[in-house]
């Protein structure tokens, strides 16, 4: 895949005889946001440390920058997990130096990389501290730090919002935009589907271990039943017998939200529904990818 | 694999460790406990010359006077032998003493001999009722007087003297609802009750003490007065004293040390304690092993419970990860042995100086490269099959706890070296110490155990060729759990969970 940044090919894992991943396949286009979204424990992470080398598949296979072997290619990869935590009794720029020397850096880039990163994010005066003394949102930043500081041509973060405080949240936010202005590709894991909605160009939505759907957001969301709100006076229809509409959702006093079928006549409903009620104001919307994602999975979060 | 990993790895555990006071304080722990039991014997001397102060009630009127009498006696023949050294003169600061020390420098063995039997009896007298000699006239009275008045200074002269040791206070007068209350006062430790008729009574003789917990001076009393009473009863039954000491003196056993060239010498203390050594040897490696292993245990335990292991596995494999873990302990580990064996080493050669005995020479056993090589190749193979042991079920474990639960058979099963460490040392040559010997778990303390009597060099190439294929296989299957264990969340670790990291 030439323009795939990373994919995984088949791939399937499990843990104690139970699934985590089932034959999965996905590729990452190269220099795009990429959303991994699925419910807690539907096989995000497993996935992630898959394509990132960390766990090694049952069967498939995985790889990432033009074909390479994970395990092969760590040194070009970022990676912010769920669980993150730092050496607390180490000083933060010893910290932020040792991953980069573990990615491959030498002693002198790894300073003056890390004392940049530092002075961006505000951590300047922390660098001789320890890492026990700063506060959490400090640490936060740190281990951001850690991640980028290799500048990794392929970024993967698995809920990188998850704990976060809204200043960070705006900063890994501009991280993420920063990196696909400079080319390089963002793998995101999350479960907040505006935040995927709003950030990616892809995602593929992993439930039960397996992927249920993958592309654009505009693709996945157009993918399902589109909807119609119609804002009307005086009585309302009875909207269950409309033709074209699969379900109803009454907004309040004189509005209503249609779920339309995938074959709805969008325009011979309008007209209908124009002879038979006082029709005020109507608006054909996208589905969300909340409400794809909830409809995928059959549950609320 | 990458070298570079793992070196980076073991840098980073290394300097952080040796940054902690943990590792400070198991760093002086050992040589703090070793000068502290070599200065032991010298602080309970010391300590026992200020408080174990003695009185006697003595019901018999005779025995005080003999006891006091020989105690002088003997204690003024050491201080003669003191005052005559060469450098005693320099010692006294005062011209008066100087006098006396140049006096008895002059004197010759009969001589002094004559002068204890002088002074002694007037001494004596003084010690039991009191007070000074008013004028001192002759050399025997200067003598007395200088061996009543002056006990400061002959503490420091002759520290190992009875009355020394023991300072007996005067009670002319005494009561036993006075001397109570001396007790009270802590002006005596104790004081001793004799019979009417110590010759007959044998079980009569009381002491008395508010301190149960010093037995050296009930000790000592008995023992001088058991002398003194057997001599009496000799006399009475009119036996000479010599016949009966030369009836009752056992034969003597000499051991003899046969050499490597065939020629035999007398056993100094020295080759005995050589012979035992590689026993305390297997004991400092058991210890060594361990208390570095079990930092490797916290060390992996720490990093899960962190969370960082995730993050480093996105940079190295599972394999570097615990490889430079374990080196960086076990460097960690060789810094503490290292100092630990410097200072043993260091006590050891200052033995004879610090305690005055020429015998205790030890500088044959601290070279001994048998013993220095077993040591340290052992530790290394040692260190790395229990580490990557640990290492592995460290990576299985989120709390100390639960590395509790895994370890203890490994636990139950390391008491074996310790359990056949003396029959080993007795017997090194033995079957038990050759089938052990090739027991991979038990090579490294039983091979250390048996340097005494070192087995030829095909035994040290087999076994260790087999704790190496050991350590192979042990890092293997350490690294296939390490590699599962890591990235396993917070279920408890368990042995099922064990076995079946190990079968994947």
């Amino acid at each position: 895949m030439a323009n795939s940044a990373a994919s995984l090919t088949n791939v399937s894992k499990a843990f104690s005889g139970n699934p985590a991943v089932d034959d999965v396949s996905l590729s990452v286009p190269a220099g795009s946001v990429f959303g991994v979204i699925g419910r807690n424990g539907a096989g995000k992470s497993t996935s992630l440390r898959i394509l990132l080398g960390i766990v090694t598949p049952d069967s498939g296979s995985a790889s990432v920058l033009n074909g390479q072997d994970p395990r092969q290619a760590k040194g070009q990869l970022g990676y912010l997990p769920e669980e993150r935590g730092l050496y607390r009794k180490m000083r933060v720029l010893d910290v932020a130096m040792y991953f980069g020397r573990l990615k491959g850096m030498n002693r002198s880039d790894a300073r003056h990389r890390a004392k940049t990163l530092l002075d961006r994010f505000e951590l300047a005066e922390q660098s001789s501290s320890k890492v026990e003394t700063l506060s959490k949102g400090m640490a936060q930043k740190l281990q951001l730090i850690c991640t980028l500081i290799h500048q990794p041509e392929l970024l993967v973060l698995d809920e990188p919002f998850s704990g976060l405080d809204p200043v960070n949240i705006n900063l890994v936010q501009t991280v993420i935009h920063e990196h696909r202005t400079a080319g390089s590709t963002v793998i995101l894991s999350t479960h907040i589907m505006d935040q995927a909605e709003r950030l990616c160009d892809e995602v593929v939505l992993i439930d039960a271990g397996k992927v249920q759907l993958a592309g654009s957001i505009d693709a996945v969301t157009a993918a399902t039943e589109p909807r119609l709100r119609v804002v009307f006076d005086g009585p309302a229809a009875d909207w269950s017998t409309l033709p074209g509409v699969a379900e109803s959702r009454l907004q309040g006093t004189g509005e209503v939200e249609l779920t339309l079928t995938q074959s709805a006549d969008i325009q011979a409903l309008i007209r209908h529904l124009n002879e038979s009620i006082s029709l005020r104001e109507f608006t054909i919307a996208r589905q969300s990818l909340q409400n794809v994602f909830l409809a995928q999975t059959d549950r609320r979060l | 694999m990458s070298l570079r990993h793992i070196a980076l790895i073991a840098e980073r555990d290394y300097l952080e460790n040796v940054r902690t006071k943990g590792f400070w304080f198991s760093l002086l722990a050992l040589p703090v406990l070793l000068l502290a039991l070599a200065a032991l014997p010298a602080v309970i001397l010391s300590s026992q010359s200020v408080d174990a102060r003695w009185t006697v009630v003595d019901r018999s009127g005779w025995l005080t006077d003999r006891l006091l009498l020989d105690l002088t006696s003997t204690d003024m023949r050491l201080l003669l032998t003191a005052l005559a050294a060469d450098d005693a003169a320099a010692m006294l600061s005062d011209g008066q003493t100087g006098k006396l020390a140049d006096a008895v420098e002059l004197l010759n063995e009969d001589q002094v001999e004559q002068l204890v039997r002088d002074a002694a009896p007037l001494a004596a007298a003084l010690l039991r009722d009191g007070g000074t000699v008013n004028t001192a006239g002759n050399m025997t009275e200067e003598f007395a007087d200088f061996f009543i008045d002056r006990r400061p200074l002959i503490k420091e002269l002759t520290p190992e003297a009875s009355l020394v040791r023991f300072p007996y206070v005067a009670s002319p007068a005494a009561n036993e609802a006075e001397l109570a209350e001396a007790i009270e006062r802590d002006a005596l430790l104790g004081y001793f009750v004799i019979p009417d008729d110590p010759v007959a009574d044998t079980d009569d003789a009381l002491y008395v003490t508010a301190s149960l917990t010093n037995p050296e001076l009930p000790r000592w009393f008995g023992r001088e007065i058991t002398r003194l009473v057997r001599a009496q009863r000799l006399a009475e039954e009119n036996l000479d004293a010599a016949t009966v000491a030369f009836i009752s003196r056992p034969v003597g056993l000499t051991t003899v040390a046969l050499s490597d060239d065939g020629t035999t010498a007398e056993a100094t203390l020295a080759e005995t304690v050589s012979q035992w050594a590689p026993a305390a040897l297997v004991y400092l490696l058991w210890i060594a092993i361990f208390s570095v292993s079990q930092m490797l245990l916290t060390s992996t335990i720490e990093e899960k419970t962190n969370k960082l292991v995730e993050l480093l596995l996105s940079s190295v494999s599972a394999r570097e990860l615990m490889l430079g873990k374990i080196i960086g302990i076990a460097l960690t580990g060789t810094t503490v042995v290292l100092i630990w064996s410097a200072a043993l080493a260091l006590l050891l050669l200052s033995l004879p100086t610090l305690l005055g005995n020429a015998e205790l020479d030890f500088s044959g056993l601290i070279s001994n490269p048998v013993y220095l090589v077993s040591f340290c190749l052992y530790f290394v193979l040692g260190y790395l099959f229990y580490g990557s042991l640990l290492a592995a079920v460290g990576s299985m474990c989120s709390t100390l706890k639960e590395a509790q639960t895994l370890m203890l058979p490994i636990q139950l099963f390391l008491f074996l070296p310790l359990i056949v460490m003396i029959p080993i040392a007795r017997d090194p040559d033995g079957t038990l110490a050759v089938v052990l010997s090739y027991v991979p778990p038990l090579t490294p303390f039983v091979m250390t155990n048996r340097a005494a009597s070192p087995p030829d060099w095909l035994t040290y190439l087999l076994t260790s060729a087999l704790m190496i294929a050991s350590i192979w296989l042990m890092l293997r299957l350490a690294a296939r759990v390490f590699e599962r264990g890591a990235l396993a969340g917070e279920s408890p670790a368990t042995f099922r969970r064990l076995f079946q990291a190990l079968r994947r």
